[in-house]
């Protein structure tokens, strides 16, 4: 039942994530949406999974998998930043100019 | 109940990201669009573990997770950044 609710609550934070890279506004805070939410709602699911299916091997499985989606989702956001960053995109006008006062540096 | 209405809602998001995809200007929307839809795959088959009451899709979700990795680095190289258009 737990479990049930806890998948639940992952599937509509993956919903609020879609719903979110329609509208934000720049492609800076859509990956804020496409990489914060998508990291909770595999969280929920994975803490679910994990009620669900208490034998070890599933277990094992599931904290690899966690663990593996919390080590890349940063770097890919980051690699995706990287890039948006090189092209000539103009953030939205509401950023705050102190956090394009830095130059970033590789 | 609960399953069928999280996997209900779990499709309407990867359709709304499949809409996302067809309907971005840029490379760099594709790119987030396909990195989103990579985890929300993982949690279809994690979904698919529960409907067949057996932990196979787990190995999936631990499968996809990687695959979703080196796919957005790889895409990520892809964005042109000299002409965004």
């Amino acid at each position: 039942m737990i479990s049930s609710v806890l998948v639940l609550a992952g599937s509509i934070t993956f919903l609020v994530a879609s719903i979110g890279l329609f509208r934000f506004p720049d492609a800076f805070t859509r990956l804020h949406s496409a990489t914060v939410a998508t990291a909770l709602g595999t969280l929920l699911l994975v803490i679910g999974a994990a009620i669900r299916f208490p034998n070890p091997s599933s277990l094992a499985l599931l904290a690899a998998t966690l663990f593996l989606v919390f080590l890349t989702a940063p770097l890919a956001c980051h690699a995706i930043t990287r890039r948006v960053a090189d092209t000539q995109t103009t953030p939205n006008e509401n950023t705050s100019p102190v956090d394009q006062e830095h130059e970033p540096t590789d | 109940m609960l399953l069928s209405l999280a996997t209900i809602i779990l499709g309407l998001s990867i359709l709304l990201v499949l809409i996302r995809f067809l309907t971005a200007r840029t490379d760099s929307d594709r790119v987030i669009a396909v990195d989103v839809l990579g985890f929300q795959l993982l949690g279809m088959s994690i979904l698919l573990a529960f409907h067949d009451q057996r932990p196979l899709g787990l190995q999936f979700a631990f499968a996809i997770s990687l695959l979703g990795f080196f796919s957005t680095l790889v895409l990520s190289r892809l964005i042109r950044t000299t002409d965004s258009s």
